[in-house]
């Protein structure tokens, strides 16, 4: 290899090393916004599906989703607003039509998508995912599909939503906005929440949330957060020791008339760490960079090693001769130094 | 086995004359003359050569020579007389150049011979004696052979490096590998130097007591 060889492998060695560096000191200047002490403690969010106790949630309670971007978005009724880029959106109440719909629910069917948001197909899959968590463990988790930007009525009677209470067993209702996981209500029958703290299940919800959160499209989002659910679920049923099914657990449902309270649990009271698109493109690019440098440093080390053998041969072939042995061969044809032979070509 | 240069015939050992065509030295010398010639590695009379190729070539040959101190390789760029043949005049040529400068050392027996005429596309290629046994005349007649496609193209300078090429990795085969000789330390006792070099003391004062050296005074 000539002097430029050398020079482009050194520039591209020095161009990968800055990019690293830069990548890294990137980490504590991030393009986010300062969260506030306020804005962290009251995050996230989830909020404006359903009011407690049918009292419209008041600003501060943690149950209003604006405040997810903070100095933003509290509408003026302090009634759940979603702020899309800047411009504040109450959210709309799902019509009689979608509850209808609701109740329309075949056996063995796990998701309610009555508004049709995502293909059959995806239907099918997290269909399939939440029957083997329900088959499998305790738990059987139930999503309730709506669309973005809308919400529960108010005073809607969970028992009656989806007619869960007709499932009974030990059940988990999953109302899920599309495309706005951090508005996610889960609802748990009573046999969770007196086994189960409040506190491991705001945990558990919020880390649904954060795997959700790590994908840019909705339905995406949302086959995360389904995968993640049954996961923590059944990590849930074997830290509180439920191996088997217990007897008269059938007549337990959400909502039941019996007196089930029902555990409403959001993601809140904890720090949500969302990443950012660009932190998350970062961390990638991070990762190939280091490889990048890892092989070029390997492809130049190899070089110089390469170099420096071919030095040693030369240094080494420059102090040798090569002698032939005194061959007497009688004269031919008059010659005395050359006697014929060889030969000519035309070309 | 070689042939000769005029009719191409397998020549046997220790002929004055070919035995098909009664071909000898003699008759190329009555055409070209049979006075020395000098040659030295690179001859262009062609003009067929830029400065740059003929720096090129003349390193390529100077570091030829370097590994093979006793092997003269000669390359000349010229028109063929007429009334000779290229085999012929690579024959007379090698009989008749005269080695002096750097390769005074050097015996035509060991040289080499390439010549190359543009004009007439032809080139030729030959051997003194003593090399004649390691650089067979099939292995030459291959040589001259892929010599053909870079000389068409007027590759001059690459032709010759192949040649060099394959003639150094041949020769190797055939050759002895040497390493040149260590430098010399010399002895660090005195009587071992004049040993060796074989010299006498000039006086005896070197080593002599100061009365002996009296003692002869008064003597004289």
């Amino acid at each position: 290899m000539g002097g430029w060889a050398y020079k482009w492998l050194m520039g591209v060695l020095a161009l990968t090393l800055v990019s690293m560096v830069w990548a890294e000191g990137r980490d504590g200047v991030l393009p986010l916004p300062n969260w506030e002490q306020e804005e962290v403690q009251i995050f996230p969010l989830g909020g404006g599906l359903l009011p407690k106790d049918g009292e419209e949630p008041r600003v501060g309670e943690g149950n209003d989703a604006g405040l997810f971007i903070p100095n933003r978005g509290v509408g003026e009724k302090g009634i759940g607003v979603v702020v899309e880029e800047g411009v504040e959106r109450p959210l709309v109440e799902v019509g009689v039509d979608f509850l209808q719909r609701l109740d329309v629910r075949a056996e063995g069917e796990y998701v309610l998508d009555p508004a049709g948001l995502v293909g059959p197909g995806s239907v099918e899959e997290l269909n399939r995912l939440l029957a083997t968590q329900a088959e499998e463990g305790q738990v059987r988790p139930h999503l309730i599909l709506l669309p973005e930007h809308h919400r529960l009525p108010q005073g809607v009677d969970l028992g009656k939503l989806g007619r869960m209470s007709e499932m009974g067993g030990v059940s988990c209702m999953v109302v899920y906005a599309m495309g706005e996981p951090w508005r996610v209500r889960l609802f748990m029958s009573r046999r969770v929440s007196e086994k189960v703290s409040r506190d491991y299940l705001s945990k558990l919800a919020q880390r649904c949330i954060q795997d959700a959160m790590k994908s840019e499209h909705a339905a995406e989002q949302l086959k995360r957060f389904v995968i993640q659910l049954c996961v923590r679920l059944t990590w849930m049923e074997r830290e509180h020791g439920w191996t088997e099914r217990e007897p008269g657990l059938e007549e337990d449902g959400v909502g039941e008339e019996m007196g089930a309270e029902v555990l409403e649990v959001t993601a809140e009271g904890g720090e949500l760490e969302v990443d950012s698109v660009w932190e998350r493109r970062w961390r990638e690019v991070r990762q190939w960079l280091w490889v990048v440098f890892a092989l070029l440093a390997v492809v130049y080390g190899i070089w110089r090693g390469v170099r420096w053998l071919l030095n040693r041969v030369r240094q080494r072939e420059q102090g040798v001769v090569w002698m032939l042995p005194e061959v007497e061969v009688p004269p031919r044809l008059g010659g005395k130094y050359c006697g014929g032979g060889g030969g000519s070509v035309k070309y | 086995m070689m042939r000769c240069p005029r009719c191409q015939a397998r020549l046997q050992a220790a002929l004055e004359l070919c035995g098909n065509c009664d071909f000898c030295l003699d008759e190329v010398d009555v055409l070209l003359g049979n006075d020395p010639v000098r040659l030295g590695r690179l001859t262009d009379r062609a003009h067929c050569l830029r400065l740059m190729d003929s720096r090129r070539l003349e390193e390529g040959l100077e570091v030829f020579a370097r590994k093979f101190p006793q092997i003269f390789v000669g390359v000349y760029f010229g028109q063929l007389p007429s009334g000779v043949s290229m085999s012929e005049l690579t024959f007379w040529l090698l009989n008749r150049v005269y080695l002096d400068g750097d390769e005074r050392g050097r015996r035509n027996e060991f040289a080499v011979v390439l010549v190359v005429d543009p004009v007439g596309k032809t080139v030729g290629l030959n051997v003194g004696y003593a090399l004649e046994k390691v650089l067979v005349q099939r292995f030459l007649e291959a040589v001259l052979l892929e010599l053909r496609t870079p000389l068409w193209h007027a590759e001059y300078v690459e032709a010759v490096e192949m040649v060099l090429s394959k003639l150094e990795r041949r020769l190797k085969k055939g050759a002895q590998r040497v390493v040149l000789g260590q430098e010399f330390s010399p002895p660090e006792v005195e009587e071992q130097i004049l040993d060796a070099v074989k010299l006498d003391r000039l006086r005896e004062g070197v080593g002599v007591e100061e009365s002996e050296i009296l003692d002869k005074k008064e003597e004289w």
